[in-house]
Formats: structure tokens, C-alpha cells, sequence
């Protein structure tokens, strides 16, 4: 009689356990997603993160090809990727992985004649942007999380920047200016400001990095 | 200051819907500028709908986007699904196994419960004229000696010198059969028995040969073969051991 109280209480504590285990998910980590999607077999857990990323996913196809039916196919190959992607290699960061995964898709579609696709024409430099993103997120995470002291140093560090990128970060991180704001007061365009703003975070990365090994 | 790195998760739909519409705060535009700064795909993402908006078009390509959620998803059940199929063709492996363990269980079981290896006569022969019987053969002794402490397996390379060298010796023969019997060898042994049949050694009757080759054929689970000469020992010594083997198989 006890073993089958044990059991009945077991089912349940476990039933309490997936019920708010369903229902704690969208408000999970990528980490823990991948983890439980992985290690778990856990579909609901691939269902979040595919609601999470899908129209980023989509939208950042858009950027490459003209052809939303291209897109569609590269989204879908994207995720299918991500189900198939070994459980044992691990995905450090799962936005930054799926936009290499699209980019990726997106040129190999662009290589295969039979696809018919179109290549957005003024993004055909799309490689060259990748690194200065990661630069910068590594750029956040110096300064955040491994060398906070480093702030202190960023007046003079902006003083070693060009014009136009120094211009653009003052008014961007120190007036909390937004893009549009920028272009409208500096005369810049919106690209050119998002290209300032890009770089100069990279350069100033740079120029940290170097202050921070000089001791 | 130390607000301006803050790092924020990437863009949701809406997020990105009212970004893109300009319908954020200026605090919260800022931060989503910044998150895109360093975030490629949040940044490609917004830089590829701005163009769909621009045509008119972002809630249509939105929406086919999410549509596709249905796509993915029918993916990701297949694969349960194929999980699910994987395991329903488990538990029916599982159920056939153990069925055919039972079976096997049940013939190993009357096996085991009815064998009994056939007593040597030569011990009969030896105590009636001593020394003669196995007087010289000492592969015969060391075979005796094994197959009588049970030692079945290590008997019979004893048992197939002797006979290399007594060819004739049926009586070896009827024991080596069961010296194979006990050692589960029993498709040698029923060949051995089937031979013998025809012409019984000394010490032995056709009845014994039956019984043991009916043996031989539960060990195989050869059930029908068993069932017919188990039959056929209704009249004879071994009548009462056949009919509770018969109904034990029936």
C-alpha cells in the first residue's frame, strides 16, 4: 500500500513539475532552452526559441535576398539546421549562431543558380559587418563584466577616435541620442551613422584593449 | 555611465514591430539601438524589415514568417513522432522477447525437470565381471568419471577417443548422446539417438532412445516432434513421465 502512495505521489510531484516547468519556458535563458532542447529532447523548449527568433531569423534573410518565398525556405533551413545540429558541440550564443547560420544560407543560396535568387544590391559587402558586431559584443562584455574599471578610461580613449565616430558615440552613449537624432544633427546620413557608431565602438574596443595590457 | 554598456535580450516581434514604426520612447529606443550595435542579427533583422515596411508589407511577411512556425513544428513532430515509433517498435520487441523467453522458458524448464542422463552400464557390466568391462579403456573411465559427477561437456572429448578407438561400442554411443543431451548439445544429440534407434545398443531399449530424443527435441523446441513420440510412449515404461510432458506441452 505504501509503494503505491509512493507511486501516486511521485506522478504527481512530477505532473506539478511539467506543469510549471511548461509554463515557466518563455521565461527561460537561451542556455537553459538549448540545454532542455538538447540534452532532454524537450520539443516545447525548441518551440520558444523557435517563437523568439523566428521573424529575427526571417527578417535578417530579408536583408539578403529580395525574395520573400527565398527568405521563407531560409528560415525553415535555418531552424532545421538547429535540430540537426550535433549535441555535443556546444552554441556559446544562440543569436549570434543563427545569424552565422543565415548568413550562411543566405550565400549558399545565392551560389546555387537553381535557386533563382536575388541578392539585395547595396548589402553585397554583408561579410565584412559580421566581425565588427562580435568585436563590439566582446566590447560589452569587457567593459560589463571583466574590466568595469575600464569606463574610466573611455573619455580619453575617444579622444584617439576620428571625427565622425567620436562625434557620432558622444552623441549616441554619453546624450543618449537616438540614430535618427544623430543624423539630424550631424548632417550624417542614417547609414553613415550606423557605420560611425559600428566602427567607432570597434576602435574604441581597440584602444581599451591596448590601455588595459599597458597596465 | 555605467548604464550606457547595459546588455539587453534580442528583440521580440512587438519590440521589433514598434521599433520599427517608431513607436517607442526615446529610453527605449536608445537601448534598442544599442542592443543592435552589438547583436547582428537583431541589426539584419531590423535593416531587412525596414524595407518590408517601407513596401507596406510587414505585417503580411510577420505573419508568413510566423506561419511557418506551424511548418518547423510539424518538423519537430515528426521527429517526436518518430520517437514515439521507435518506442511503441521497442516495447512490441520487448513484449516478443519476453513472450519468447517464456516459451523458450517453458520448454528449458520441462527439459530440465525430466532429463536425467542415462545410467552407465558398464558399471552394471563391471560389477557383474570386474575388470573386463573397462579394463585398458581409460578414455571410457575418464569419460564415466566426468559424465558421472555430471561434468557433461568435459566427458565427451573422452567419449569420441574411445569410440575412435571402439567404434563398435554402441553402449558409448547411447552415452555420449546423452552426455551431448546434458551438455545442451541436443541437435548432435538427437542425431546420435535417431541412428540408434534403428538398432538399440545392449543395456538400452528402443523405449529409452525415444524418450531421450524426445528430450533432445523439447530442448530444440521442436514441440510437434516432441508431441509424436511422446505419443507413441503411452504403452510403454515411460508412459506416466510422456503423458504429463505431453499435457505440459499441449
Amino acid at each position: 500500500m505504501a509503494f503505491y502512495r509512493h507511486i501516486c505521489y511521485f506522478s504527481c510531484m512530477k505532473l506539478f513539475v511539467r506543469s510549471s516547468k511548461s509554463t515557466d519556458r518563455p521565461k527561460w535563458e537561451d542556455d537553459r532552452l538549448l540545454r532542455s532542447w538538447r540534452e532532454e529532447d524537450d520539443r516545447r523548449s525548441f518551440d520558444v526559441l523557435y517563437d523568439r527568433y523566428v521573424h529575427l531569423v526571417y527578417g535578417a534573410c530579408r536583408k539578403y535576398l529580395d525574395d520573400t518565398e527565398a527568405c521563407r525556405d531560409a528560415t525553415m533551413q535555418v531552424f532545421n539546421a538547429l535540430l540537426e545540429y550535433p549535441t555535443d558541440k556546444p552554441i556559446r550564443s544562440l543569436p549570434n549562431w543563427l545569424y552565422t547560420t543565415a548568413r550562411n544560407t543566405c550565400i549558399s543560396l545565392l551560389r546555387d543558380p537553381s535557386a533563382k535568387v536575388v541578392l539585395e544590391p547595396e548589402e553585397n559587402y554583408f561579410e565584412k559587418n559580421a566581425d565588427g558586431f562580435m568585436e563590439n559584443e566582446a566590447l560589452t562584455r569587457l567593459l560589463n563584466k571583466e574590466h568595469p574599471h575600464l569606463l574610466d578610461l573611455l573619455p580619453e580613449a575617444m579622444q584617439q577616435l576620428e571625427d565622425g565616430q567620436r562625434q557620432c558615440l558622444k552623441l549616441f552613449f554619453f546624450d543618449g541620442k537616438s540614430y535618427l537624432d544623430i543624423s539630424q544633427e550631424t548632417g550624417f546620413t542614417l547609414k553613415q551613422v550606423k557605420s560611425y557608431l559600428q566602427n567607432g565602438k570597434r576602435n574604441l574596443g581597440i584602444i581599451l584593449k591596448r590601455q588595459r595590457d599597458e597596465g | 555611465m555605467k548604464t550606457t554598456f547595459k546588455e539587453r535580450s534580442c528583440l521580440s516581434q512587438r519590440e521589433l514591430r514598434q521599433y520599427l514604426r517608431g513607436k517607442m520612447t526615446k529610453q527605449q529606443q536608445h537601448a534598442v539601438e544599442h542592443h543592435l550595435l552589438d547583436c547582428p542579427l537583431c541589426a539584419h533583422a531590423v535593416d531587412g524589415l525596414e524595407k518590408a515596411e517601407a513596401a507596406g508589407q510587414l505585417e503580411q511577411e510577420l505573419s508568413e514568417a510566423g506561419a511557418l512556425s506551424k511548418r518547423a513544428g510539424r518538423k519537430v513532430y515528426r521527429r517526436t513522432w518518430m520517437n514515439w515509433a521507435a518506442a511503441a517498435a521497442l516495447i512490441v520487441l520487448a513484449l516478443f522477447s519476453v513472450w519468447q523467453y517464456r516459451a523458450a522458458t517453458v520448454h528449458e524448464r520441462l527439459f530440465v525437470e525430466y532429463f536425467s542422463a542415462a545410467p552407465p552400464n558398464y558399471l552394471a557390466l563391471r560389477s557383474a565381471q570386474p575388470g573386463n568391462a573397462l579394463e585398458g579403456k581409460e578414455e571410457l573411465q575418464k569419460a564415466l568419471e566426468f559424465y558421472q559427477d555430471g561434468a557433461f561437456e568435459a566427458s565427451l572429448p573422452h567419449f569420441s577417443l574411445h569410440l575412435e578407438a571402439y567404434p563398435e561400442d554402441d553402449q558409448a554411443y547411447f552415452l555420449l548422446a546423452n552426455a551431448l543431451l546434458g551438455a545442451r548439445r541436443s541437435e548432435r544429440a538427437a542425431h546420435f539417438f535417431r541412428q540408434l534407434q534403428e538398432d538399440p545398443p545392449a543395456g538400452s531399449t528402443a523405449e529409452d532412445i525415444r524418450w531421450y530424443l524426445a528430450l533432445a527435441l523439447i530442448e530444440q523446441e521442436d514441440t510437434t516432434a516432441a508431441l509424436q513420440l511422446l505419443q507413441e510412449l503411452s504403452a510403454s515404461s515411460y508412459s506416466e513421465q510422456a503423458l504429463e510432458l505431453r499435457q505440459a506441452l499441449e
